[in-house]
C-alpha cells in the first residue's frame, strides 16, 4: 500500500554553515492497506520528517516513496509529486485550524479548493457528515478561534477525513490535550479510522499511545529504524537496550554467555548467579552480554521455595503507586526493579525470593 | 559510522517538475531585477558618458564627470550640509519622540489613545504641506510670527527667518517625531518592566534605574531607529527643496535636482548621474552601519513575546506639565496647517485680522475642483495611490513568502534585491528611472510614477510582510497544501486573509507616502502626469498661494478620510482574530 524505500534526508546547513547530522538514514518501511502504523521515537528522531516526506512537504535527499502502486517520490527517476496532488489527509501537531474561517469553512476547504472539485450541494452534505463523525455537528458555524483544544483536534480530524483519503497522516494529534481527554480520544480515534478502513500513519513519542493503538510500531532513533513489530513484540522482545528503555521500564543486567543448549536456550552468568534465557543464533559463547527483564516480569515471593532460577534478595525501597508496588531489591551487585501486586504484602528490609522466568528474559544486541 | 560520509549533502537538489512557487520566484526575480538593478546599471553607465550625451547614443567611456565632480569645491559643502541637516533633525526628532513615547507607554499620562491616533494620522500630512505652512508663518517678509513680533515689540526687519539651516533642521525634526514615535513606542512596549523593577528592588533610586538599566537596554534599539531615520533624512528631498533652496542651503538631493532641471541650460545628465553615484555610495555606507547596529541590538534582545502587565509610573505633580508639553507639541504641529486652512479661504494671502475676515471666499476650492489641470492632478493622485499601494502589497506578500519559507538561494537573492531600494536615495532612483524610460512611451504617463513608487516602496512592503509572516505557523500553510490547494489558492485563501491586518497597515503606509511624495512626480513631470503633490509645488511657485492652500487642504482631508477608517478597521480585525 505505502512503501518507503531507502529514504535519506539531510537538512541543508543552518545559518552558521554547519552541516547537521542526517535526519533520516536509510529508512525502509512497508505499510499494508488499512493498517494502523505508528512511528515512535524520542524528540528529534525524525518522525515528523518521515511524515513530511510522505506528505510531500519535504523531499528526501534520496530514496523512493510509492502509494497504491503510484510512485510519488523517486530521486533516481526525478519524480516528486507535490503535496496537493497526493490525495492525503493529515492532522498537524498544532492542528493548523485556520483562525479566519469557521468550523464549516475549515472542513470544506479540501472539497472546495482541492483537486476533483465537488458540487456545491455535495459540499454541505459531506462537511456535515464529516462533522457528525467527530461529534461536532452543532459547531459548524462557529469561528475557529472559539474552540477548545479537543474540539480543534476534532475539526482537524474532520478536515483530513472529508475527502475520504486512502491514507491519513497524524502528527502527535493528542499531545496538546489533557490526560483525561487523551485517554478517551485514543480509543475514539482508532475506532474511527479503523471503521473507515483508512491506512493510518501515526506519529507519537508517547509509548502508551503507541502500544495501545497500533497494529505495528516502527521505533526510530537518530533517524534510523531500530525495531519494527507489533506492540506485543516491541514490549516483550526489544532488540536493543534503546528499545527496552524507551518502551516501558526495564532491568538491564550485564553478564557473560556461559553455554548454549541445542533448543536455543542458553545460560547467562550474572553477578549473582546463572539465569536461563533464549539466545540468538549468532551470539558466541563466552561473549559479554546484556540481559533484559521487565519489572513486571520478575516474579517475587515472600516464602522460600526451590526453583531453577530463584535468588534471595533484600528489598531496599518500596513505593506504593496504587496499581502496583514499585520495589527496588538488592541482589548481588545489582539493583532490581520489580512491580508486584499491591496485595502481596512486602515491606522494606524484608527478604524476597526472585525468579526470572526464561521466556521473559531477553538477550540484547550489543550497544553501538 | 562509515555510512555518514556518503550522506554529505550535495548542492540542494530539487526534484520533479518546477513548482508554481519556483516559477513565481523566477518571475518575481526577473521583475525586481528590471525594476531595481537595471536603472542602477544605466545610472552608472551614464556617469561614464561624456557631458551632453545620452548613454544610448554613445559608446565612449570617460571619467571626466568624476574628475569634474570631485574637483568641484562645492562637493564638501554639499556633503557637510547633508550630514548636518540629517544629524540635527534626527537628534531633535528622536529626543522628542522618546520623551512622548515614554510618557505614553510608561507613565499614567492622560489622553493616551488620542496621542496615539494623532501620531498615526500625521501620516496624512505631507511634509511639503507643512513646509508651506511654515513659510507662511516664518518668512522674513510677511510671515505671521514676524508681523506679530514687529507689532508687539516695535522691532525692525525680520526677527526670525524660516530660510536658514537651523529652521530647516527644527521643522524636519518636528516632522519626523510621529514616525520615530511609532518605532520607539514599540521598543518600550516590548521591554519587560520586570527588568526595571529588579533594579529598584535591589536598591537603586528611580533615576539610577533609568540610567543604568532602562537606557542601556534601549540603546541598541534607539540606535537602529536613529540610523534608519538618519538614512531617510540624508535622502530627504521635499523640505530641502521648498525651504533649503531659498535659504541657499543645498544638500545632495536638491543639488541633483538642480543639475537635472537646469533653467539656464540643457540638463547635464552625465554629471547628474555622477552625483547620483556618489550619493548612492554614501547611502550604502549608511545601510551597512545600520545592519551592524541591528546585529548588535540582537544581542540585547529582551523581547520575549510575553504579554507584560503595563507597569505605569505615576507622574504626580508633573502630570500637568507633561500633558501641557505634549499639547504644545501638537499645537506647534497644527499651526502650519491652520495657517494654510486660513489662507485657503482668502482671495489673496494676508495676515489674520478682523478686516481679512470679511474677505473670506470659497473661490479657491471652486478652482481646485474645476480647473482642468488640477482635476487631472487629483484623478492622477487617486490612480497613483491606489495602484502603487495595491501592487506593492501584492508583490510583497509573494516575495516575503518565498524568502521566508523557501530556503533556496533563489529566495535569498529575491530578498536581497527587494531590500536594495532601501539603500537607494529616491532622487537617485528617480534619475535612474528617468534615464531608462526617457525614450519610451511610458514616459509622461502616470504609469511611470506608479512604477517608480512600486520600486521605491517594495523594500518597506517586503520587510513588514516578512516580519508578519514569521508569526504565522508554517503548518497553517502546509495544511492547505495537503488539502489539495495549489500555491496561489493557498496564498489567496490562507495567507492573505491571515495577514490582512498587517497588509492593510502596510497598504496605508504606502498609500500615504505615495500621495505625499514629490520626488518622483517632479523628476518625471510632464504636462500629462501631474499629481496633487507636484501640482501643489507648481501652484506655490507660480505663485497662486491661496489655490495651493486649498489644494493642500483637499489633499490632507482626502488622506485623513482614507487613513483613519482603514486604520480603525485593521486594528479591529487584528483584535478579533486573537483568541478571546
Ligand atoms: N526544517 C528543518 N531544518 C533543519 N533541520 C530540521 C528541520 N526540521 C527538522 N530538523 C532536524 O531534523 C531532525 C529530526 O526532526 P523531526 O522534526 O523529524 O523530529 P521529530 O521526531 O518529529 O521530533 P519531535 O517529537 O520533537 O516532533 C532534528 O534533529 C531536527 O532538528
Ligand atoms: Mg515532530
Amino acid at each position: 500500500m505505502l512503501s518507503l524505500e531507502n529514504l535519506q534526508k539531510t537538512y541543508p546547513p543552518t545559518g552558521d554553515g554547519e552541516t547537521p547530522p542526517p535526519a533520516l538514514v536509510d529508512l525502509s518501511l512497508e505499510i499494508a492497506q488499512g493498517e494502523f502504523f505508528t512511528l515512535l521515537g524520542p524528540s528529534g528522531c525524525g518522525k515528523s520528517t518521515t511524515l513530511q516526506c510522505i506528505a510531500g512537504l519535504e523531499h528526501p535527499t534520496s530514496g523512493r516513496i510509492t502509494m497504491d502502486g503510484r510512485t510519488v517520490f523517486c530521486s533516481d527517476a526525478n519524480i516528486a509529486v507535490p503535496p496537493n496532488r497526493r490525495g492525503l489527509g493529515m492532522v498537524f501537531q498544532s492542528y493548523a485550524i485556520w483562525p479566519h474561517l469557521t468550523v464549516f469553512e475549515n472542513v470544506a476547504f479540501p472539497l472546495r479548493y482541492g483537486p476533483g472539485g465537488t458540487a456545491r450541494g455535495d459540499v454541505r452534505a459531506r462537511v456535515l457528515a464529516a462533522l457528525e463523525r467527530v461529534g461536532l455537528q452543532d459547531f459548524a458555524d462557529r469561528p475557529a478561534p472559539y474552540l477548545s483544544g479537543g474540539q480543534q483536534q476534532r475539526v482537524a480530524l474532520a478536515r483530513s477525513l472529508v475527502n475520504e483519503p486512502s491514507i491519513i497522516l497524524l502528527d502527535e494529534p493528542l499531545s496538546n490535550l489533557d490526560a483525561k481527554l487523551r485517554d478517551s480520544m485514543r480509543v475514539e480515534l482508532r475506532d474511527l479510522v479503523k471503521s473507515l478502513g483508512i491506512t493510518t500513519i501515526y506519529v507519537t513519542h508517547d509509548q502508551t499511545e503507541a502500544l495501545s493503538m497500533s497494529d505495528r510500531i516502527a521505533l526510530l532513533n537518530k533517524g534510523r529504524l531500530v525495531q519494527l513489530g507489533t506492540p506485543d513484540e516491541i514490549y516483550k522482545r526489544p532488540n536493543s537496550a534503546f528499545a527496552a528503555e524507551f518502551v516501558g521500564r526495564s532491568n538491564i543486567l550485564k553478564g557473560r554467555l556461559a553455554e548454549r543448549g541445542a533448543d536455543g536456550i542458553g545460560l547467562v552468568d550474572l553477578s549473582f548467579g546463572r539465569v536461563a534465557c533464549p539466545v540468538p543464533e549468532n551470539q558466541s559463547v563466552g561473549a559479554q552480554v546484556e540481559l533484559m527483564i521487565r519489572p513486571h516480569g520478575v516474579r517475587a515471593e515472600n516464602g522460600e521455595a526451590a526453583a531453577a532460577s530463584r535468588f534471595r534478595s533484600t528489598i531496599r525501597r518500596i513505593s506504593f503507586v496504587g496499581e502496583f508496588l514499585d520495589m527496588e531489591a538488592e541482589l548481588g551487585d545489582e539493583t532490581i526493579r520489580i512491580f508486584a501486586s499491591p496485595y502481596s504484602g512486602f515491606r522494606e528490609g524484608d527478604a524476597a525470593w526472585l525468579e526470572f522466568p526464561q521466556d521473559r528474559c531477553v538477550l540484547l544486541a550489543e550497544r553501538a | 559510522m562509515a555510512h555518514a560520509d556518503t550522506l554529505a549533502p550535495g548542492p540542494a537538489r530539487t526534484f520533479g517538475r518546477p513548482t508554481t512557487a519556483t516559477i513565481m520566484s523566477l518571475v518575481l526575480l526577473a521583475l525586481m531585477t528590471a525594476l531595481v538593478i537595471a536603472p542602477l546599471i544605466l545610472l552608472f553607465r551614464t556617469s561614464l558618458t561624456p557631458a551632453g550625451e545620452l548613454p544610448f547614443s554613445t559608446d565612449v567611456y570617460t571619467l571626466d564627470n568624476y574628475r569634474e565632480a570631485l574637483g568641484n569645491p562645492r562637493l564638501p559643502i554639499l556633503i557637510g550640509n547633508t550630514l548636518t541637516y540629517a544629524f540635527g533633525s534626527v537628534t531633535i526628532g528622536v529626543t522628542l519622540a522618546f520623551a512622548i513615547a515614554w510618557l505614553v507607554e510608561r507613565t499614567d499620562i492622560g489622553f493616551k489613545r488620542s496621542i496615539r491616533t494623532m501620531m498615526f494620522s500625521w501620516m496624512a500630512v505631507p511634509p511639503i504641506v507643512m513646509a508651506f505652512g511654515w513659510i507662511l508663518l516664518g518668512n522674513p517678509g510677511n510671515g505671521i510670527i514676524n508681523v506679530i513680533l514687529r507689532s508687539l515689540f516695535a522691532m525692525k526687519g525680520a526677527p526670525v527667518s524660516i530660510y536658514s539651516m537651523w529652521a530647516m533642521v527644527l521643522i524636519t525634526g518636528f516632522a519626523i517625531v510621529p514616525t520615530a514615535f511609532t518605532m520607539i513606542a514599540g521598543l518600550l512596549r516590548n521591554m519587560d518592566p520586570q527588568l526595571e523593577s529588579a533594579g529598584s528592588v535591589h536598591g537603586a533610586r528611580p533615576f539610577s534605574v533609568f540610567r543604568r538599566v532602562t537606557l542601556p537596554l534601549l540603546v541598541p534599539g534607539l540606535l537602529s531607529v536613529g540610523i534608519l531615520l538618519f538614512m531617510a533624512m540624508v535622502q530627504a528631498f521635499d523640505l530641502p527643496l521648498v525651504i533649503g533652496l531659498t535659504a541657499r542651503v543645498p544638500v545632495l538631493s536638491t543639488q541633483i535636482y538642480l543639475l537635472a532641471h537646469s533653467d539656464v541650460s540643457r540638463p547635464d545628465y552625465s554629471l547628474t548621474a555622477t552625483f547620483g553615484t556618489f550619493f548612492l555610495v554614501l547611502a550604502l555606507i549608511l545601510i551597512l552601519v545600520y545592519f551592524r547596529a541591528v546585529r548588535l541590538g540582537e544581542r540585547f534582545r529582551v523581547v520575549t513575546g510575553k504579554a507584560f502587565r503595563p507597569n505605569l509610573k505615576p507622574l504626580g505633580g508633573w502630570h500637568r506639565l507633561a500633558t501641557a508639553g505634549v499639547g504644545f507639541y501638537f499645537l506647534v504641529m497644527m499651526l502650519p496647517f491652520l495657517v494654510l486652512l486660513w489662507t485657503s479661504f482668502l482671495p489673496f494671502y494676508s495676515v489674520p485680522s478682523m478686516e481679512a475676515l470679511s474677505r473670506l471666499t470659497l473661490e479657491n476650492y471652486q478652482a481646485v475642483f474645476s480647473e482642468t489641470r488640477i482635476v487631472r492632478a487629483l484623478v492622477n493622485t487617486i490612480l497613483l495611490v491606489l495602484a502603487s499601494s495595491t501592487i506593492v502589497m501584492v508583490l510583497s506578500v509573494m516575495i516575503a513568502w518565498i524568502s521566508v519559507r523557501s530556503k533556496t538561494r533563489l529566495g535569498r537573492l529575491l530578498e536581497v534585491i527587494s531590500f536594495a531600494p532601501m539603500a537607494i536615495p529616491p532622487v537617485v532612483l528617480a534619475i535612474a528611472i528617468l534615464l531608462i524610460y526617457l525614450r519610451t512611451p511610458l514616459y509622461g504617463t502616470i504609469g511611470l510614477i506608479i512604477l517608480a513608487h512600486v520600486t521605491a516602496y517594495i523594500a518597506f512592503g517586503t520587510r513588514t510582510m516578512n516580519a508578519a509572516l514569521l508569526q504565522i505557523h508554517k503548518e497553517l500553510e502546509n495544511a492547505a497544501f495537503v488539502c489539495g490547494a495549489g500555491w496561489f489558492t493557498m496564498l489567496r485563501r490562507v495567507i492573505f486573509p491571515l495577514l490582512l491586518p498587517h497588509i492593510l497597515n502596510g497598504w496605508l503606509w504606502v498609500a500615504g507616502h505615495s500621495a505625499r511624495d514629490i520626488t518622483f512626480p517632479l523628476f518625471l513631470i510632464t504636462t500629462t502626469n501631474v499629481v496633487a503633490a507636484s501640482e501643489l509645488y507648481i501652484l506655490w511657485n507660480t505663485p497662486e498661494i491661496p489655490t495651493a492652500a486649498a489644494l493642500a487642504v483637499v489633499l490632507v482631508s482626502g488622506l485623513l478620510c482614507l487613513v483613519v477608517p482603514v486604520q480603525i478597521f485593521a486594528a479591529r480585525l487584528g483584535t478579533e482574530r486573537r483568541k478571546p
